[in-house]
């Protein structure tokens, strides 16, 4: 047990760093809070990206764990019981210490600290909130942080920590509850789910008392997320969506997010993922996760019952909009905005800044460039006027055709044709950022 | 064509606005052009622009008044530009407010060239800015202070400084625009200000690094390589994500 206590702070960070990767949520966004004057730290709405690691995915958090010791056995994680890894364990003030370091040389807008089950749950989360503790209160941390809640954990200790902390987590790690019990047989989906009840709970009691109380202490102010693995069980697109929908729903979430699985344990009664995970599969869920959280979609419109997965050649949106061509054409100059976020090519911005602009006037295809409209793909979907731009036809045949080139068209067509077929695509530009959807 | 020249400053430009409207000349046949940031044309009347306080003044309390808080304070970033059309469009843009009439801010109006301009030039600045929030890098030198160099295009240093002096309030520290050779600098817990023609010496800021300041730019690069996902490796990602003129001055290894 003492042994690793000699481990030097360097050899830890590797080792706990590597094991916190597959987490995905690296973001700090949620909050705007102003610096006190005195303490270091402030946090900004949109969140701020402090680099961009090899695999192109957003550095914001030191994003670590308190320790890789785990008494359970997750069947798609490097830090599970059965695994032989060299195992470490922070102390919190080698937390606090880094944490601080970074932070006053802008390397990190903060710290996500997740954790495998030391022991157990209790003594892992009590280890969490000591940790959250002395950085707010003896190293005056006001910068943004990020800490998971472990199911199982006595719920006065999540409570507790949840003043401490920006954002909470609780990961959902699997869809169904039958995955769960496959892949991850010490959790239950009651233990996942209680205490994210708890916490959306607490948090709507804690609106109540800030309003009347302005400086009462703040309950995990930046809301609470939640990620799941993609592609190690066996659920469809439409089912993985219809389980997002619920978490925003029903648990008010701020973020659901998608890890695209890797096989890090070459474990055979899981997929392979040789060829490499399924990026693209995640990219359509981003994507999706976007129509449903900004652009008014429901799941059931994205897919349904006789769509049970993405189309992999047609981003979400286009693929509804094909699906539901008599909708279109939309006017630019007189359709609401409603019906303007439903256009392959309008963002949210462009919508509101069509909105703000027909008022001085009527807009043309010219100006709707300047405004960032994505001509490209608005152009068979809209009319300026009562005018068509060109040649255009409103003809989902056609539309197809122009968008995707006909030997896609005719791909199209083939039913077999999935996910990994299309590794020719792992190459390409996937992230979850928001510029992907307009 | 009478072109109206100023100095690169926000008391020059709006002094140029002041003089574009005193009557002597004709609002149409006019231009603005800053010192320096343009080449001579023959048929063009070149005409140098006395900055004015009082007057810049007068203009600004004129937008305020008619157009509202949130259009001064966009037309004030945008000429932190460093595009050289940005005093011409900022004219053009008030001009067009005032011949038309309008009251509040009426830069949402995308049908107009001038303002597609102003927005365009605006989301570059603001853009630029929020990227150095994150890729901005402090060294620590002796004595805790701490150290940054950046090479923005456009002027972003006083808005920087704004957002470091709320996060970093009990630190001193110094950020230094390499390519115009102007510095902020903060002490802890009192106002920033802004220092002209510095000349930065990088070897003697390297032999006064901190003792520590090895180690913590050893574990940042240690955690920059382990955080990243073999299997997903996608370089053109990183690269569209971390334009390559962001990572002059940072620490990690992103070859
Ligand atoms: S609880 Fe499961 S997922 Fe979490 S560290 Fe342990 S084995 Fe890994």
């Amino acid at each position: 047990m003492f042994l690793e206590q000699k481990k030097s702070v360097y050899d830890k960070l590797k080792i706990l760093t590597d094991a916190a990767k597959y987490d995905v949520a690296c973001t700090s966004s949620g909050i705007e809070k102003k610096g006190d004057g005195t303490n270091i730290g402030n946090s900004i709405k949109a969140g701020i990206c402090h680099s961009f690691s090899s695999d192109g995915r957003c550095i914001s958090l030191l994003k670590i764990l308190l320790t890789n010791y785990c008494v359970f056995n997750c069947s798609y994680c490097i830090n599970r019981v059965s695994n032989d890894v060299d195992r470490v364990l922070f102390t919190p003030d080698e937390i606090c210490t880094i944490t601080m370091e970074f932070y006053r040389r802008n390397y990190i807008e903060g710290l996500f600290l997740s954790s495998g089950i030391f022991k157990t749950p209790d003594i892992t989360m009590e280890l969490l909130y000591q940790t959250l503790y002395k950085l707010r209160n003896e190293y005056n941390f006001n910068g943004y942080i990020h800490v998971k809640a472990i199911p199982g954990a006595d719920p006065v200790l999540i409570e507790k920590t949840g003043f401490l902390a920006d954002r909470m987590s609780v990961n959902l790690e699997l869809p169904t509850a039958e995955s769960l019990k496959k892949l991850a047989p010490n959790k239950t989906r009651n233990t996942i789910l209680k205490p994210m009840r708890q916490i959306q709970l607490r948090r709507d009691a804690n609106k109540e008392e800030l309003v009347l109380y302005k400086r009462a202490p703040k309950f995990v102010p930046a809301g609470q997320s939640t990620q799941m693995i993609i592609g190690a069980s066996n659920e469809s697109d439409y089912e993985l969506l219809a389980v997002t929908e619920s978490l925003y729903k029903k648990f008010a979430l701020k973020r659901v997010f998608y890890s695209a699985f890797v096989n890090v344990n070459n474990d055979t009664t899981l997929p392979m993922t040789q060829s490499g995970p399924p990026l693209l599969r995640e990219h359509r869920l981003y994507q999706a996760d976007w129509l449903m959280r900004f652009y008014e979609f429901k799941a059931e419109e994205i897919l349904d019952k006789n769509h049970k997965n993405f189309n992999v050649f047609l981003d979400p949106k286009c693929d509804w909009a094909i699906r539901n061509i008599e909708m279109f054409p939309v006017e630019i100059n007189t359709a609401d905005y409603h019906n303007l976020l439903r256009v392959p090519g309008i963002g949210v911005k462009s919508a509101k800044r069509i909105v703000a602009a027909r008022r001085f006037g009527s807009l043309t295809f010219e100006n709707l460039k300047k405004i960032g409209v994505v001509l490209k793909r608005a152009v068979y979907f809209i009319t300026c006027s009562g005018q068509l731009y060109g040649s255009v036809k409103i003809d989902s045949e056609y539309i197809l055709r122009q968008l995707l080139g006909d030997a896609d068209v005719r791909r199209l067509n083939e039913p077999q044709v999935n996910y990994r077929q299309l590794s020719l695509f792992d190459g390409g530009i996937y992230n979850d950022s928001s510029s992907l959807l307009r | 064509m009478i072109v109206l020249v100023c100095s690169d400053n926000i008391a020059s430009i709006f002094s140029a606005v002041y003089e574009a409207w005193a009557g002597k000349y004709n609002r149409d046949a006019l231009e603005l052009k800053i010192d320096g940031a343009y080449e001579y044309e023959f048929f063009k009347e070149y005409i140098k622009v006395e900055t004015d306080e009082s007057r810049a003044q007068k203009v600004v309390n004129t937008i305020k008044k008619q157009f509202g808080k949130e259009f001064l304070s966009i037309i004030s970033l945008v000429l932190w530009s460093y595009e050289e059309d940005k005093a011409d469009a900022v004219y053009k843009t008030i001009k067009y407010g005032i011949e038309t009439k309008k009251y509040g801010n009426f830069l949402s109006d995308f049908r107009i060239e001038c303002i597609q301009r102003i927005n365009k030039l605006y989301r570059n600045i603001y853009n630029e800015i929020h990227h150095y929030y994150g890729f901005v890098r402090f060294s620590e030198l002796d004595k805790e202070r701490l150290f940054a160099q950046i090479r923005p295009k456009n002027y972003c240093l006083e808005a920087l400084s704004e957002h470091f002096a709320d996060r970093l309030p009990s630190e001193n520290w110094i950020i230094y625009d390499v390519g115009r050779n102007i510095a902020a600098v903060h002490k802890m817990r009192a106002q920033w200000f802004i220092v002209r023609d510095v000349i930065v010496d990088n070897e003697l800021i390297n032999n006064k690094l901190s003792d520590r300041e090895d180690e913590y730019r050893k574990l940042w690069r240690l955690f920059f390589d382990t955080i990243s996902i073999e299997d997903r490796k996608n370089k053109k990602l990183q690269r569209n994500n971390f334009p390559l003129r962001f990572r002059e001055f940072i620490i990690e290894d992103t070859k």
